[in-house]
């Protein structure tokens, strides 16, 4: 009678570890995080990079769909195409104050990243600087 | 009494032919008269570039062609229009790699990324092209006053593969190798042109 109880308890503890295992590996997803998640260039005369760490907090690989921005004089590169697990890349965004002429002041743009988050599925990063004047035309 | 039903007849036939004459006249117009596609321009109002670039190149040039309503929307001052987009872009199966800084959607059938040269856009609104295919979207991303003097240009269609052409290229290359309805053939591999 003792012995089929212990044998009872042990298949039980076994069904429970396993169901808890297929959960785990199902919900298993990439979640996308930013560090920092917006860049302030402030006052800049030439080409400027400043870097975003991206991380993936979640516990399946983070596959990086695109990277986009509002703006040819805002570029951006990211250091790999696929974040494992709780693992992160940089992304270096590069803003050019020349790319629009000699206009001067404040400029705001942003930085998309699109990935298989399936909650985020697009990311942005705030991109402001302020241009200042005397850039060669 | 016969004479005059006979020619009565006569004149109900010569109505009905002209009735019919009327319809077909009616109905060979331009299939998409009277249906002019809506256009959404999904911008940044901080690219300097890009606002002159509407105001004198792409809204005049799309009025011409005969669109319909043309709507701006800023996704930088309102980050609503930006979900917008992504959920639009998403709906309509665009590859998110043709992402460009500028989307421009010419109903649902054209969209076009970035500052896409006019040629390009006149021969996809032209009628004898607009059959060919379903579904097309076209980047160019770059501007000359970057210091980037465009070279080439991206163009994909649902049934074909993203391709890349030469700015001398037409989309009409790519068009010409896209499967028509009732094709049979399997899905076309349109040349991929190094710029």
């Amino acid at each position: 009678m003792r012995r089929t109880s212990v044998l009872a308890v042990a298949v039980g503890i076994l069904l429970a570890g396993g169901a808890a295992r297929v959960l785990w590996t199902a919900s298993a997803r990439p979640v996308i995080r930013l560090d920092p998640s917006a860049v302030d260039f402030g006052p800049l005369a030439g080409r400027v990079t400043k870097a975003v760490v991206v991380r993936n907090a979640g516990r399946a690989p983070l596959r990086v769909l695109a990277v986009s921005s509002s703006c040819g004089c805002t570029t951006a590169a990211i250091t790999m195409s696929v974040v494992p697990a709780r693992g992160t890349a940089r992304l270096e965004i590069t803003f050019d104050p020349a790319a629009h002429g000699s206009e001067a002041g404040p400029a705001r743009h942003a930085v998309y990243v699109r990935t298989d988050d399936p909650r985020t599925p697009e990311v942005e990063i705030e991109v402001r600087a302020v241009v200042l004047k005397g850039l060669p035309p | 009494m016969n004479r005059e039903r006979g020619a009565l007849s006569v004149g109900l036939r010569h109505v009905c032919a002209g009735l019919a004459i009327l319809l077909v006249l009616l109905s060979a117009g331009p299939s998409h008269a009277g249906a002019a596609p809506p256009v959404t321009v999904y911008f940044n109002g901080s690219c300097h570039d890009c606002v002159p670039y509407l105001d004198q190149e792409l809204v005049p040039l799309l009025r011409s062609l005969g669109v319909g309503e043309i709507v701006r929307r800023d996704y930088i001052l309102e980050r609503r229009n930006r979900s917008e987009l992504v959920e639009r872009s998403t709906a309509l199966g665009i590859p998110p790699q043709l992402q460009g800084h500028m989307t421009t959607f010419v109903g649902d059938r054209i969209v076009l990324q970035g500052h896409v040269p006019a040629q390009i856009i006149r021969d996809l609104l032209a009628p004898a092209q607009a059959t060919r295919y379903m579904r097309i979207v076209v980047l160019q991303d770059k501007m000359p006053s970057h210091g980037e003097a465009p070279r080439d240009y991206t163009v994909w269609a649902p049934g074909g593969v993203i391709a890349v052409y030469p700015l001398g290229e037409p989309v009409t290359t790519y068009l010409a190798g896209l499967p028509q309805p009732g094709d049979h053939r399997s899905v076309s591999r349109p040349r991929r042109c190094s710029p």
